[in-house]
């Protein structure tokens, strides 16, 4: 495949000014935040004045982070019943007790088909209890994967009910669909909706751009993750050392479109904090569009999707997919021992020892212009 | 063949990435996917759908942001499956069985999901129903399931399918070594967990096991860091020290050539840390509230603990 050019880079989706109309606001290359304050905007009707980067608890159990985080303005906490069956909202409890006026809460029910109102009360009521706290400002459908769940009217009820007897401020829903684009224009149609979180990024975006203008029409506040894109700039030679300004220019990037409130983050230890601070302190820079550019060229080309559609061109029938995945096992995860037993327990015929002398048939198939045999021999030099 | 391979580029092609989907088999795969209860493993049940799997770098696709907390703790596959009951098909199970590559990732995860004041039951080495959500944990395996329904019927059917499922897991019923290292006396049961990186925070504590206390009325936490030699655990204690080394309060203290520091630190109140060995030990007292007696008791019976270990091995 050709070097990518600006044009191609624009068409996977980091030129988001290009692609909507909407003029990227570069910083200046040299540009500093003179402000020591955290960046906040307002989420969607709701008003909220919600911190640009935001907490995402899964795993979540240490409240010292939240107390930094909240010490350096990271105002809005991103939680749900679900998550570790109430440790993390537990952990979020202990610092409710003393600063919940620090803090805009957001958690999530569990909306099953067959939910009833009364049960989603009481989701509510041990999800307040764990939180310490008689109120949250956001109430959202955890997981709102299927458009046929909008059908089960009980959470509608169960919300009014709660924000009637002051429990709650807002409806909200996520989304973690690879297709999304079905459930959230549902999702739209509803109207019951004030905030929405889904996946936003700089390589998948461009079928969410109509799904926002409609959310910010209808008064919808946006919350965006997934804003990196697979995390996968330790496996690319030309971002070595700017693993850094890949995350943060990820960040921006999304933030870059000012219908995203904010955009939400795990956060595991005291430097991410710091880190993602910074982030949001500074626009998006050339030099950052630059580093998604090389990211998404170099992803494009190189990331394997394990579809298996090169193994039908394959004469010799290599277990394809199975070693490309053994190979990132090994190059990206650090499991070298078990990426090297696992090829050594493909059966004989699989492996892929005919790919020396055959002439990459693999890569005519590969619907992404891949250099598979290239990675092939690569990942039987490393895994034998 | 031109014909063959266009068909199966038509079926795979539109597929997303790294979902599930019928790939070629592996041992990875099947490893994880045979655990599953048998689709009839209760009377009238049956699969819902057909049973899925998810590699490491597809776990996003099914957990989303809960895909870290797995990858942190050495996830290698997931299998997952729906049972319906074919007389009623609101009554159905969802079973999620993670791979977590050993015994320290299976109760890893477990950890992070269990609160002492749970109803334990021995499903696999530990675990515990809580309405329609099942937890357990065996070797390397952490099984999750929900009900959609929380009735007697589910109830029945979660039981009798993680029984199913542990009595395909080989291996006994143990718990990490690790766990050695913490003292017993005073601990709370079932307050165990492991944190496989980043603890409390910090960089330098990459893993750590710790356990809460009562001692003196109040519920201290006692913790060790896991180094992998002495000489790491002196650079992870250096590195501790450095970091809170400008606050106000900081003591430090040596005693028979052991040091160690205490503060109250603004955000975890009071903490003690010391190197044992590979190891770096601490107690953390959230409202400051323990005695330096009780909290020099706690690390006296921490180091002989590793101590006792160590002569064992």
């Amino acid at each position: 495949m050709d070097e990518m050019n600006r044009r191609q880079f624009v068409k996977i989706g980091a030129g988001l000014g290009a692609a909507t109309g909407t003029p990227l606001v570069f910083a200046e290359e040299e540009a500093k935040s003179e402000s020591k304050d955290m960046i906040y905007r307002e989420l969607g009707d709701t008003k909220l004045k919600v911190s640009a980067v935001s907490l995402g608890t899964y795993g979540f159990s240490n409240s010292g982070l939240l107390e930094r985080a909240l010490d350096k303005g990271i105002n809005f906490i991103c939680t749900a019943a679900e998550y570790q069956n109430g440790v993390a909202e537990e952990s979020i409890g202990k610092v409710a007790k003393k600063r919940r006026k620090d803090m805009v809460i957001m958690t999530g029910w569990s909306c099953r088909p067959n939910s009833t109102k009364q049960e989603l009360i009481a989701s509510l009521d041990a999800s307040l209890k764990r939180l310490s706290t008689d109120y949250v400002d956001i109430v959202k459908t955890h997981n709102l994967d299927k458009a046929a769940l909008l059908d089960n009217e009980a959470q509608f009820e169960a919300f009014e009910e709660a924000k009637k007897t002051g429990k709650v401020g807002f409806l909200g829903l996520s989304n973690h669909n690879a297709d999304i684009i079905d459930v959230l224009q549902a999702v739209l149609k509803k109207k019951k909706f004030h905030v929405l979180q889904c996946k936003f990024n700089f390589m998948e975006y461009e079928k969410q751009m109509k799904i926002f203008d409609e959310a910010e029409k209808l008064g919808i506040g946006i919350v965006a993750f997934k804003v990196r894109a697979g995390k996968r700039e330790n496996e690319i030679k030309e971002l070595e050392n700017k693993g850094l300004q890949v995350r943060q220019a990820a960040i921006r990037w999304a933030l870059n479109d000012k219908r995203i409130a904010s955009v939400c983050m795990g956060f595991t230890n005291f430097d991410q904090i710091d880190e993602y601070r910074e982030a949001v302190m500074k626009k998006l820079s050339r030099s950052d569009e630059e580093a998604l550019r090389l990211y998404a060229q170099a992803v494009d080309r190189s990331y394997c999707r394990n579809c298996s559609t090169c193994e039908a061109y394959c004469p010799n029938q290599v277990a394809v997919a199975e070693i490309m995945r053994y190979s990132m096992y090994f190059k990206y995860y650090k499991m070298e021992k078990e990426a090297m037993r696992l090829y050594s327990a493909l059966p004989p015929d699989r492996a892929a020892d005919p790919c020396a002398g055959c002439g990459g048939f693999c890569e005519q198939g590969c619907p992404y212009g891949r250099p598979v045999r290239t990675g092939l021999l690569e990942a039987r030099e490393m895994l034998t | 063949m031109r014909s063959c391979a266009f068909l199966v580029f038509s079926m795979i092609v539109f597929v997303p990435a790294g979902y599930s989907q019928d790939i070629s088999s592996s041992a990875e795969k099947s490893k994880v996917m045979d655990i599953l209860p048998a689709s009839d493993f209760m009377p009238g049940w049956n699969f819902e759908d057909k049973p899925e799997f998810y590699q490491p770098d597809a776990l996003y696709e099914h957990v989303d942001g809960e895909a870290p907390l797995y990858l942190s703790y050495g996830f290698r596959g997931l299998a997952y499956a729906r049972y319906a009951d074919s007389q009623d098909a609101e009554n159905s199970i969802a079973v999620e069985i993670f791979d977590m590559g050993d015994l320290e990732g299976g109760f890893g995860v477990y950890s992070s999901h269990r609160h002492p004041t749970e109803r334990f039951a021995l499903y696999g080495t530990q675990g515990y129903r809580s309405g329609a959500l099942l937890i357990a944990w065996k070797g390397p395996y952490f099984i999750s399931m929900l009900g959609d329904e929380d009735n007697a019927i589910t109830a029945d059917a979660l039981e009798r399918s993680v029984r199913e499922i542990v009595k395909k897991i080989p291996g006994d019923d143990a718990y990490p070594d690790f766990l050695k290292r913490l003292p017993l006396k005073n601990r709370i049961p079932n307050s165990e967990k492991f944190i496989a990186k980043d603890y409390l925070g910090w960089k330098f504590f990459r893993r750590a096991v710790e356990a809460k206390y009562v001692v003196e009325s109040v519920t201290p936490t006692v913790f060790v860091v896991l180094c992998p030699d002495a000489d790491q655990a002196k650079g992870a204690y250096a590195e501790f020290v450095k970091t809170i080394s400008g606050q106000a309060g900081l003591k430090e203290d040596e005693q028979e050539g052991v040091k160690s520091v205490w503060l109250k630190d603004p955000y975890l109140g009071g903490v003690s840390a010391s190197q044992e060995n590979d190891c770096v030990i601490g107690v953390i007292s959230p409202q400051d509230d323990l005695s330096e007696s009780g909290r020099k008791e706690l690390m006296e019976q921490c180091r002989l603990a590793i101590r006792s270990l160590q002569k064992k091995e």
